[in-house]
């Protein structure tokens, strides 16, 4: 069998640079933190800083189009016929690349004035730059081995930031919560390759893509499917999203970075990378879409309801990468390949903006503690502010709205009504948490001060922050000797968000102008373009309407949040609606309750067989009797071996006759 | 019919010879040494003896295949690697040899395994039905001793159950032989290629009953049944052996009889059989596992799914398929040794503690060796990045191409149901301690980490350096 | 020799097959592991005279030496069978396979 190698072969030593410097970057933290202490923050960030020069130089090779081949190849070792391994740098690879490295160097910054004074400092960028050469390998990979390999990897270092303050029991649940999910996804995936190496006996994206068109279409479906367990356990899709939220417990720039910008938006580099075989059957493409569209709106419903900042933001990353996942599955792969770009500056900036505010805040996370910081802190807020326009769609004021608007005009052209209206709502309710959470936070009077039972925070099941309250974030403080008491925002975290402000503001012209859009001719001969027909409602129609239901979401937000009543009642508005929040909401669906009772139970040995093994003293009195449903089964076999030797002596005459009654017919056949 | 009989016919059989003559010399050192000798004397000379055998052996791999005894040894490629496979089996067992078999036995243990080596490097290189006969009852007779060589009455057991269920199945087999041996008018595999018998009724009842005794010996459903009784029973080494050593010298067998002894055109309907009941071995062993409380049984059940998965490999009959098929066994062989190991470093002077009840907490005691337990469990199961894995992967292209899909289904779901199983030890071993253990004593074993530490690097090796060996074929010159 | 041939092959064909078939059912009715092991004995005794039988048919000497050799393996069997029935059944009044089930499931 001939085999289709991407990209053009070739040897490009700032790729292999560029994905190993994390590595090495990792190994020394590790071995030497203790000696290098502070420096080792820096020689991390500056390792993944060179890397991004390095992918920025890989531009061109990146890009390059040479008789059909895309993007820059480079062969690594070869296993047997099929099982070739290399690195591959397309415009896909080479756009997640940059935000990797891009936005990873700067929360490396910005983490360096966040985490100082943590006693395990050299520990936490040891992880994370094991994270960004993870990432890497993800997204480098020319085959699906690759792929899952870096996959694994990137879920283990999650695992590892989350449960980062181990002292903290929820972090510690958090983490392996989210590892048992990730790695059902993992087998989700590795069903996914068996399938394919069965039909084209290769594991190379090339082969597997080659022959999109000769697949049996169930089978076909059958990998999609199993593909995108994978991807929606990683990307936090319906039903499996209920890690995300959780993962909070991690330090903000770990939030920022993994659980934001890059990890949670690897099913969707998934599924982009997959578009040959995506674009094959529509059937796989329509329960993508749907997912993602649900996921949208159900993200967005919960993100009402929080008061934890990370949580609010945490849903709404969800809810963003439902927008991808939508944009993707439905196959307009431009526009959710866009909204990951601007996603994840606006994101990152939201999360640096918050982590700023919990900074100053000596960890305090509930919104209603907050309130009034405008004046306290300008920088913060305007960081946010562009954050929430950008998010909320806001037309040409924010990168959002333009990548937006590809995701809902592309469910609209590829004939998915309902998933373009699902948009068009969601985008509305995104205005309004948003806007809540800018409102609440920012405007009004400080509440900090006010008893925190006047605002309903006494009620934990009731408010939705089950993991958060003065105690834990105490606990935090104490135990890290993190931070000594008030601590100013050090000039290294300024920065970064700073310069995030940029891209957050403008990126999205990148994708102004339709067809002939930069971003367009970047991903010209990327994916698939089947001739469509044009879709009844035009891009400035869309944009309208969207911009209205943006409009109304923040009048509601403003209605309900900023008028000057609104502010002067601030205390008894934010009681009621927290006691009256629906347990519907707070409890997020109970989707925790259902997936503990289905899923998680059967399969939490996996987290603890790879607590335990890792991080012994992590999971510590945490681990809990497992049902084996399948138990029963085995039994079943059990009931035959009763131990007694005649009765197996029968077993095997038995099966002797059924083997000599096959032969005798056989034989009577050929024998007549 | 003269046979002349060279020098290279002896050269032909000397690995086994080697061991045979070892095997010898073992029980002469016991009885010419003092009683205060290391009990390791008699198995390091025993070890020695077989890596020179395998030493020798591998030196002809290269070489061109020898028809040796008038056809009925046949040194080739393919022969060659089962015997290493075989000889690997033997040491990696045989170091793991130490109380509850007592010190006065060792001699007579080691001297028996050695010959049972020599009953499945037979087998490996039988060119005719009587050395298969022969290769077979040598090795089964030195298992029947060695299963019943721990003093307590489970051992005794196992050694009477496999006795009786072995023989009967033997005689099975050997009536098949008798009737083959009527089809063709000769007992040599290569006779029975020969398309005029395609025809014969002697052939199809023959050959089922040949495949019986190879079902039999592969623990296939529902030939299975003495496995998990006989694993239990026998002392550890014992069972590791058996769980490699028999196999991988009945597999040898199978693979001759189908790719080189069979009329064209008989091979889809003659063995259909033997892919049913593999189909069903896959699922049947690895749903026996879930309910499985002691780690030998576990294995013997893992077991009988394992065979399933490299008859996969083997369904079809392509070259590519028998190469993938040895590679698979080749892994198996380290996983199953590597957790045999870990394995005989936790077993008690006189018990062997193999209930799971045991493995509480032992990652806590001993997170190197649960560490490197995991490992194995997770390379059987199949998880990447292990040899497991990549030996499935290879395995599923093989079937697929060689029209057997089906089977290759049938792996993907065993593989889906064992990994709760496989998951099951894991969680046993990082399991709170609850109470007391029966087993505080465990007297140091060297050679079992030592075993574990090689195979562990060598299914990493095997991982990311995967050789099939390319020279198997022709099986029969 | 003609004398010989007057039985056709398949005469013996049926007795082995007899032979056999009583082999088999003698392992699984009988509850002596002696028994047990004489009816293993009987199912190879069965081959040998089928080999026999072939043997004189094809006028094809590896007939007789397979036989020899079952002879042979039949011997060793029976001496390692007994010795593994005598430790099994060292202390029990009755010799019963059925008492023996220690290891199930």
């Amino acid at each position: 069998m001939t085999h289709h190698v991407m990209g053009v072969d070739g040897s490009y030593p700032l790729l292999l640079v560029l994905w190993l410097l994390p590595l090495a970057g990792a190994i020394l933290a590790w071995a030497f933190g203790p000696q290098l202490k502070t420096a080792a923050g820096w020689i991390c960030s500056a390792l993944v800083g060179i890397s991004f020069i390095c992918a920025v130089a890989m531009w061109g090779p990146g890009t390059q189009s040479v008789s059909g081949a895309l993007g820059a190849h480079q062969a690594l070792f070869s296993w047997l016929p099929g099982f070739d391994f290399g690195l591959l740098m397309d415009p896909l690879s080479l756009l997640w690349t940059l935000i990797i490295t891009g936005v990873g160097f700067l929360i490396h910054l910005y983490s360096i004035g966040y985490m100082d004074g943590d006693r395990a400092f050299a520990r936490f960028f040891a992880y994370m730059n094991f994270f960004v050469f993870a990432m890497l390998t993800l997204v480098l990979s020319d085959n699906f081995v690759g792929l899952l390999v870096g996959w694994g990897l990137v879920g283990l270092a999650s695992y590892f930031l989350i449960g980062f303050w181990f002292f903290k029991p929820s972090a510690v649940a958090a983490a392996r919560k989210a590892f048992v999910i990730n790695v059902a996804g993992d087998v989700g995936i590795m069903f996914a390759i068996f399938m394919i190496v069965a039909s084209v006996h290769s594991t190379a994206f090339g082969d597997a893509f080659a022959f999109a068109g000769s697949y049996n279409s169930g089978w076909l479906l059958a990998i999609c499917v199993c593909l995108f367990i994978g991807a929606a356990a990683k990307s936090a899709q319906i039903p499996l999203h209920t890690w995300l939220p959780d993962a909070m417990e991690g330090p903000t720039p770990v939030s920022a970075l993994i659980h934001a910008a890059t990890m949670v938006t690897a099913g969707v580099y998934l599924v982009a990378r997959c578009a040959p075989l995506w674009s094959q059957n529509h059937d796989a493409q329509m329960l993508v879409g749907t997912i993602g569209a649900l996921t949208a709106i159900a993200g967005a419903i919960l993100g009402c309801a929080q008061w934890d900042i990370k949580r609010i933001l945490a849903y709404s990353t969800m809810s963003q990468i439902g927008y991808m996942i939508m944009g993707v599955g439905v196959g307009a792969y431009e526009g959710g390949v866009a909204h990951f770009f601007t996603h994840a500056f606006f994101k990152a900036q939201l999360f640096l903006g918050s982590g700023l505010i919990i900074h100053a805040l000596n960890n305090e996370q509930d919104v209603r503690r907050m309130g009034g910081l405008m004046k306290k802190m300008p920088f913060a807020f305007i960081a946010m502010l562009t954050g929430v326009i950008a998010i909320s769609g806001i037309p040409f004021l924010g990168a959002g709205f333009f990548s937006k608007d590809l995701v809902i005009q592309g469910a609209l052209e590829h004939g998915h009504p309902y998933l373009y209206a699902v948009g068009i709502i969601t985008a509305g309710i995104t205005a309004y948490y948003m806007c809540r959470l800018l409102f609440v936070t920012f405007f009004g009077s400080y509440r900090g001060d006010v008893d925190p039972s006047e605002l309903g925070i006494r009620h934990p099941e009731l408010a939705g922050t089950p993991a958060h309250g003065a105690d834990q974030a105490e606990a935090e403080h104490e135990g890290s000797g993190h931070g000594q008491a008030h601590h100013a925002p050090a000039w290294i975290m300024n920065v970064p968000v700073a310069i995030l402000i940029v891209p957050t503001v403008l990126i999205g012209w990148l994708m102004f102008g339709g067809d002939n859009s930069p971003w367009a001719h970047f991903f010209a001969q990327q994916f698939p373009h089947p001739q469509l027909s044009p879709a009844p409602i035009g891009e400035g129609v869309t944009g309208l309407i969207t911009f209205g239901a943006v409009l109304v979401g923040i009048a509601v937000a403003w209605w309900r949040y900023a008028t000057a009543s609104a502010q002067s009642r601030a205390v008894e508005r934010l009681r009621g609606e927290s006691i009256r929040m629906p347990g519907i909401l707070t409890h997020a669906y109970y989707f925790d309750l259902a997936l503990d009772l289905l899923f998680v139970r059967t399969s939490q040995l996996f987290g603890t067989i790879f607590g335990r093994f890792f991080d012994p003293q992590i999971i510590d009195g945490a681990v809990r009797e497992s049902a084996f449903s399948a138990q029963w089964l085995g039994t079943l076999v059990r009931s035959f071996q009763t131990g007694l030797l005649r009765a197996y002596a029968l077993l095997l005459v038995v099966g002797v006759a059924a083997f000599m009654i096959y032969y005798a017919v056989i034989a009577g056949g050929v024998h007549p | 019919m003269t046979i002349n009989v060279t020098n290279a016919d002896w050269n032909a059989v000397a690995p086994i010879i080697i061991v045979a003559i070892t095997g010898l010399l073992v029980l002469l050192l016991d009885l010419l040494s003092p009683k205060n000798i290391s009990r390791y004397a008699a198995i390091l000379l025993g070890a020695a003896g077989m890596i020179v055998a395998g030493v020798v052996a591998s030196l002809a791999y290269w070489s061109p295949a020898y028809v040796a005894f008038g056809g009925a040894f046949i040194q080739s490629g393919f022969g060659i690697v089962f015997q290493l496979i075989i000889l690997i089996a033997g040491i990696g067992s045989l170091i793991l040899v130490r109380p509850p078999v007592q010190n006065e036995r060792i001699a007579g243990a080691t001297a028996l395994m050695l010959w049972g080596t020599c009953g499945a490097m037979l087998m490996a290189g039988a060119g005719n039905l009587m050395v298969v006969f022969l290769g077979l009852e040598l090795l089964s007779l030195a298992l029947y001793c060695l299963c019943g060589l721990a003093d307590r009455p489970s051992s005794r057991e196992s050694a009477l159950k496999y006795l009786i269920l072995s023989s009967t199945a033997s005689g099975f087999m050997l009536y098949g032989m008798a009737l083959l041996f009527g089809a063709s008018g000769s007992v040599a595999f290569a006779d029975l290629a020969n398309p005029a018998l395609a025809s014969s009724a002697l052939l199809w009842v023959g050959g089922g009953l040949f495949l019986v005794g190879i079902a039999f010996k592969l623990s296939l459903v529902p030939f299975h049944a003495w496995s998990p009784d006989v694993y239990e029973g026998a002392p550890l080494p014992v069972t590791a052996f058996m769980s490699v050593a028999t196999k991988a010298g009945t597999l040898a067998v199978f693979a001759r009889f189908m790719y080189a002894a069979l009329p064209a055109g008989t091979a889809d309907r003659l063995l259909l059989p033997i892919w049913i009941v593999a189909a069903i071995s896959m699922i049947a062993g690895n749903v026996g596992m879930l309910a499985q409380h002691d780690l030998k049984r576990l294995i013997a059940y893992s077991g009988i799914a394992q065979v399933g998965y490299i008859l996969t490999a083997l369904a079809g009959g392509t070259h590519l398929g028998l190469r993938y098929a040895i590679y698979y066994l080749a892994a198996y062989t380290f996983m199953n040794l590597g957790a045999f190991a870990i394995a005989t470093t936790m077993s008690g002077d006189r018990e062997e503690g193999s209930h799971l009840a045991n493995y509480r907490g032992y990652g806590r005691r001993n997170p190197v060796g649960a560490a490197l337990m995991t490992f194995f469990l997770l390379a059987m199961a199949g998880l990447p990045p292990t040899a497991g894995f990549l030996g499935k992967i290879l395995i599923l292209s093989s079937s697929v191409g060689a029209g057997y899909a089906w089977l290759g289904v049938v792996l993907i779901i065993g593989t889906a149901i064992s990994l709760y199983a496989y998951a099951k030890v894991v969680r046993a071993m990082y399991q709170r301690d609850e109470h007391v253990h029966a087993f505080e004593g465990h007297a140091p074993a060297p050679l079992a980490w030592a075993s574990a530490a090689i195979c562990f690097v060598v299914i990493i090796v095997m991982t990311f350096y995967p050789y099939t060996p390319s020279n198997v074929l022709p099986i029969v010159k | 020799m003609s004398q010989m041939m007057a039985v056709p092959v398949s005469y013996y064909v049926g007795l082995s097959a007899v032979i056999f078939f009583i082999g088999v059912a003698g392992v699984l009715v009988r509850r002596n592991p002696l028994i047990m092991l004489m009816s293993i004995e009987l199912m190879f005794n069965a081959a040998n005279l089928l080999f026999m039988a072939f043997a004189r048919a094809w006028l094809h000497n590896a007939g007789h030496i397979f036989a020899f050799l079952v002879i042979t393996v039949a011997a060793a069997e029976a001496a390692i069978g007994l010795a593994i029935v005598v430790t099994v059944f060292r202390s029990a009044k009755h010799v019963d396979v059925d008492d023996v089930a220690l290891m199930k499931g």
